[in-house]
C-alpha cells in the first residue's frame, strides 16, 4: 500500500515538475535592481503622399539618440519600487532645424531626467519630470513619452512559449492622455550567458488624440501600429533590448494657418538597450 | 620665492572668485505669493528653471541685474512687472558672456505682463504664448530667438530695439502692435508665419544681414511647398 502511495506522489510530482517547466514567471526586479546603462534611439521618417496633388516631395528625416542611466531609488514594501533615469547624453538632429538648434534641444533634453514607479510587471505610475520647470510642452521632445511606449508589460502569472498577453497603457501628455494597447506573445525561452532569456513579440497600437490646447493639431483616424521584438533578461529581472518599428497616417490641422495636411505618412524606428 | 609668490597669486585669485560668486543672490522662491528682486541684493544668479506660478507675482525693480546659467529657463505664468527706468535698466544676461541661457517665457494667459526699460541678452529663445502685454524701451541682444510671439491677441512694442539677434522677431497666429521700434543689425528681421500680423513701421526694420520682412506663406508658395515648420515640429514632438 505504502509503495502504490510513494508510486503516485512520484507520479504527481514528476507531473506537475513538468507542468512547471513549461512555465515561466516573468518579473521586473523592482527590489534590488542593479544599475543599468541605457542606450536609446528613435528615428522618425514623415512624408506627404505622393498622390496629395504636390509638385514637390516633402518629407522630414529627425534622429535622437540618448544614454542615460537607469537606477532604483526606493523599493516599496507592496513589491514596486521607484527608479530614476537620469540622462547623460544626447545627439539629436533634425533636417527640419537649425544646428543652434539641435544644440539647444541636446541642452534642454540633458535635463529631462524623470522619475516613476514601476510594479513587478512593469506598469508605470506617477512619471514625472525631475525638474517642473523643464516640464516639456507641446512643441518639445518627450523623453518620458518616449520611454513610455517602449516599455514592456509583462503578464504578471505565468506563461507558456505560445501565449499571448494584452495590457492598456496610459501615456499622459502636455494637454491629452493616449491609451496604448500593448500585446506580447512569449515567443522562445534560452539561456545566454547563464541568464534566462525571453523573446517577446511586441504590437503596440494607439489613435493619436487631438491636443486641443495645440494650435497645429494632429489626429489619426485609424490606428498607429508599432510592432517588434523584446529581449527580457528574467534572471536579473531587466530588459536587454527592444526593437520597435512604427507606422501610420496622421491628418495634421494648422488652426492659425487654417490648412490641413491630410494623410501624412509617418515612420518611427525606436531601439532600446540595456547594459548593466 | 618663485612658489611663494605663484602661491600667493592663486590664493588671491581663488579669493576673488570666491567672493565674486559669494556676491551673487541665488534667485528668489516666492514669499506670500510674492517675488521681489531689487536692486540691493543685485545681481541674482540664476542656474535652473524657476516658474513663477499663476498664483505668483513677480516685482523687479530698477537696476536689477540677474545672471543666467546655461540651463537658466524662466517660465512666467503669474503676474509679471519688470520695471527698469531709463537710467537703471533690468538686465538679464546669461553669467558667461560667451555662453547663452534658455530664455524667458511669458505664458500668463490671465493677467497683462508689463516690461519696461529692460534688457534681455544671450538667450536661445524667448517667447510670448497666449499672453498679452507691453513690452517698453527693451532691447533683445544677442539671442538666437530675439522674440517669438505665438497665438496672442496683441502684444505691444514701444520703443524697443532688436540687435545682433539670429532671428529678431518671430509672429505666429498672433498680433504685435509696434511703435518706434527698431530691427536691425540682426542675420533675420522679421518672420512672419501662419496667422501672424506686425502693425507698425516696416521701414524700420532695415539693416539686417540676410532679410529685413519674411513670410513663411510667401517662401512656401514660392518653393511649392504645403507644409510649414510649425506642422513637422508638430509631428516630430507628437508622434
Amino acid at each position: 500500500m505504502n509503495l502504490i502511495k510513494f508510486c503516485a506522489a512520484s507520479a504527481a510530482l514528476i507531473f506537475l515538475c513538468s507542468c512547471d517547466s513549461n512555465d515561466v514567471s516573468l518579473a521586473f526586479n523592482t527590489q534590488n535592481a542593479p544599475v543599468q546603462k541605457y542606450f536609446l534611439e528613435s528615428s522618425i521618417d514623415a512624408m506627404l503622399p505622393s498622390d496629395s496633388g504636390v509638385t514637390v516631395p516633402e518629407a522630414m528625416e529627425t534622429h535622437l539618440k540618448v544614454q542615460a542611466t537607469l537606477s532604483e531609488l526606493v523599493a516599496y514594501d507592496n513589491g514596486s519600487g521607484r527608479f530614476e533615469m537620469k540622462i547623460d547624453s544626447v545627439e539629436y538632429k533634425s533636417d527640419k532645424r537649425t544646428v543652434e538648434d539641435y544644440l539647444y534641444i541636446q541642452k534642454y533634453l540633458l535635463t529631462q531626467h524623470f522619475q516613476y514607479k514601476m510594479a513587478p510587471d512593469g506598469s508605470v505610475s506617477e512619471p514625472a519630470v525631475e525638474d517642473v520647470a523643464l516640464q516639456p510642452g507641446t512643441e518639445e521632445l518627450n523623453l518620458l513619452k518616449l520611454f513610455m511606449k517602449v516599455q514592456p508589460i509583462l503578464p504578471g502569472n505565468p506563461v507558456k512559449v505560445g501565449e499571448t498577453w494584452e495590457r492598456p497603457v496610459e501615456i499622459p501628455e502636455s494637454g491629452k492622455t493616449t491609451t496604448v494597447y500593448k500585446s506580447f506573445t512569449l515567443e522562445e525561452v534560452y539561456v545566454h550567458d547563464g541568464a534566462q532569456m525571453a523573446k517577446i513579440n511586441m504590437t503596440v497600437k494607439y489613435k493619436e488624440q487631438i491636443d486641443s490646447t495645440a494650435n497645429v493639431q494632429m489626429e489619426s483616424k485609424n490606428f498607429i501600429v508599432g510592432e517588434g521584438t523584446l529581449l527580457f533578461d528574467n534572471t536579473h529581472g531587466v530588459v536587454s533590448s527592444v526593437n520597435l518599428r512604427f507606422t501610420g497616417h496622421v491628418n495634421v490641422t494648422d488652426l492659425a494657418a487654417g490648412s490641413v495636411i491630410p494623410d501624412m505618412h509617418v515612420l518611427q524606428n525606436i531601439k532600446l538597450r540595456s547594459e548593466f | 620665492m618663485f612658489l611663494r609668490g605663484l602661491t600667493h597669486a592663486l590664493c588671491g585669485t581663488l579669493l576673488l572668485a570666491v567672493a565674486v560668486f559669494a556676491s551673487e543672490m541665488p534667485f528668489p522662491h516666492p514669499e506670500n505669493g510674492n517675488i521681489r528682486l531689487t536692486e540691493k541684493d543685485s545681481p541674482y544668479i540664476l542656474e535652473q528653471g524657476v516658474v513663477v506660478s499663476s498664483s505668483d507675482t513677480l516685482f523687479v525693480e530698477p537696476g536689477v541685474t540677474v545672471l543666467m546659467g546655461e540651463y537658466a529657463k524662466l517660465t512666467l505664468r503669474g503676474s509679471i512687472h519688470i520695471l527698469g527706468t531709463e537710467a537703471k535698466p533690468v538686465v538679464f544676461r546669461s553669467a558667461d558672456s560667451s555662453g547663452s541661457w534658455n530664455g524667458m517665457h511669458f505664458v500668463s494667459t490671465n493677467r497683462p505682463f508689463e516690461v519696461k526699460n529692460f534688457v534681455v541678452q544671450n538667450a536661445f529663445r524667448n517667447t510670448v504664448f497666449r499672453s498679452r502685454g507691453i513690452f517698453e524701451n527693451v532691447k533683445f541682444v544677442n539671442n538666437y530667438y530675439g522674440l517669438w510671439v505665438d497665438d496672442v491677441p496683441e502684444v505691444f512694442l514701444a520703443r524697443c530695439d532688436f540687435v545682433r539677434n539670429r532671428f529678431a522677431l518671430s509672429v505666429r497666429a498672433g498680433k504685435v502692435i509696434s511703435a518706434d521700434t527698431k530691427i536691425s543689425e540682426n542675420v533675420y528681421g522679421l518672420y512672419l508665419e501662419a496667422g501672424g500680423k506686425y502693425n507698425g513701421d516696416v521701414s524700420a526694420i532695415k539693416g539686417n544681414l540676410e532679410s529685413d520682412v519674411r513670410k513663411e506663406s510667401d517662401e512656401m508658395a514660392g518653393s511649392g511647398k504645403r507644409v510649414s515648420r510649425s506642422v513637422w515640429h508638430r509631428i516630430e514632438t507628437g508622434f
